[in-house]
């Protein structure tokens, strides 16, 4: 199956029953399905849980390792199989995680924050077993969504690196997106023609209204275009391409937030227009209880 | 056509990539259509589908007459838009295959 790929590739599993409050044996259950059709191909597999993520060292993601990558990649791939029945499943870091997400107010902060989080852990498990590229599966329907969300959510600035072909933020581990220039549709129907066997595991948002997240509202829209006109996938995808973001004058290196990665290493003017909107609210809000005396 | 004469037509229907979950989690289902003096219309199918085998929230999977977008329809493995999409006539031992592209089935 993969013998055109030029280098070693593992597969990573991450478990996240903890988010949807699914218990041990439900956990075990879904893993047991995920890896026994992970067995079936020929590459190394890694398994990990969400929770896992608060066992990480902050230096392990956050920084950026001295050791060169190329002599990291050079040791034998060790052939790691971690069963789901070794990691704690209630734990303590279980329960911090589920502590985290109960006080994250809204469905699209909780979504955001998982996969913030499942990144973090991506990056230590390549930095850990000298893998020095991460493959992500989104496609172009998935980036398309993400684009138009990420706008939404005031993220603009990182919609390059979050939707580009690689993302080298970390420095020495890229995240790539081979899939990106396929649509669901594609790859729906290629899996379907291959016999690809898959494993549906229920997400947060999982028989959820349609409006439950910004994400899942901006998908129902997209997918809801795109029926009666079928460029808009690729419209949206392509105009995101073009954007792009310029350093700022200053030539101090770029700070990146340690949590969600995005940047404040803007244009002038879009800061300064930032500041300027967050004052007008403050503004607004101020002159709220004013208003309403007069009344 | 003789189809519609006979007693009863059986189809499969298949349910993935998170459809399933409105089914009772059952991927392949075979049914048997009633003798109808009108056509079994993919559109006649999908109320019927509605009545009898959709566990819960007909909105996750219905939008108006139609599939909701985002769920791809394969009719003996050809793509229902090439088909007549809710006109095609179904015949008697037609696969028709319902995959969920979207976040969370």
């Amino acid at each position: 199956m993969h013998k055109r790929l030029r280098f070693h590739s593992g597969i990573v599993y991450i478990d996240e029953g903890a988010v949807t409050n699914k218990n041990k044996e439900k956990r075990l259950q879904v893993s047991d399905s995920v890896q026994s059709i992970m067995r079936r191909y020929d590459f190394p597999t890694h398994i990990a849980t969400l929770e896992q993520v608060f066992d990480l060292e902050r230096s392990s993601v956050d920084e950026n390792p001295t050791t060169d990558v190329g002599d990291r990649v050079a040791m034998a791939m060790p052939s790691l199989s971690a069963d789901m029945g070794d990691l704690t499943l209630d734990s303590v870091q279980t329960k911090r995680l589920k502590y985290m997400l109960a006080n994250t107010k809204s469905v699209t902060a909780k979504e955001d924050l998982v996969q913030i989080l499942r990144h973090r852990l991506l990056m230590d498990i390549a930095r850990r077993y000298g893998y020095d590229k991460i493959m992500l599966g989104d496609c172009s329907t998935k980036l398309s969504i993400s684009i138009l969300a990420d706008l939404a959510k005031g993220r603009g600035a990182s919609i390059p690196l979050d939707t580009n072909f690689a993302d080298r933020r970390y420095g020495d581990v890229f995240f790539l997106r081979p899939m990106r220039e396929f649509t669901s549709k594609e790859i729906g129907i290629y899996n379907h023609f291959h016999n690809i066997d898959s494993v549906v595991i229920a997400s947060l948002t999982t028989k959820c209204p349609v409006n439950a997240s910004i994400n899942r509202l901006t998908e129902t829209f997209v997918t809801g275009l795109q029926v009666d006109f079928p460029s808009t996938v690729n419209t949206v995808f392509r105009t995101g391409e073009k954007l792009c973001v310029t350093d700022s004058s200053d030539n101090s290196p770029v700070q990146y937030c340690i949590l969600c990665r995005d940047t404040d290493n803007l244009p002038g003017f879009i800061i300064e227009e930032a500041r300027r909107r967050i004052r007008r609210s403050q503004m607004k809000k101020e002159f709220e209880g004013f208003l309403l005396e007069e009344d | 056509m003789a189809a519609s004469s006979q007693t009863g037509m059986s189809i499969t229907l298949e349910f993935s990539g998170g459809a399933e979950l409105l089914f009772g989690k059952v991927k392949k289902h075979h049914i048997s259509l009633d003798e109808s003096t009108t056509a079994w219309t993919i559109k006649k199918l999908l109320i019927w589908v509605k009545d009898n085998l959709l566990k819960e929230r007909p909105e996750l999977f219905l939008q108006g007459e139609t599939v909701r977008p985002g769920i791809l329809v394969l009719v003996n493995d050809a793509d229902w838009e090439l088909l007549g999409e809710l006109e095609y006539e179904i015949k008697e031992n037609d696969n028709i295959v319902f995959i969920s592209t979207l976040h969370g089935g």
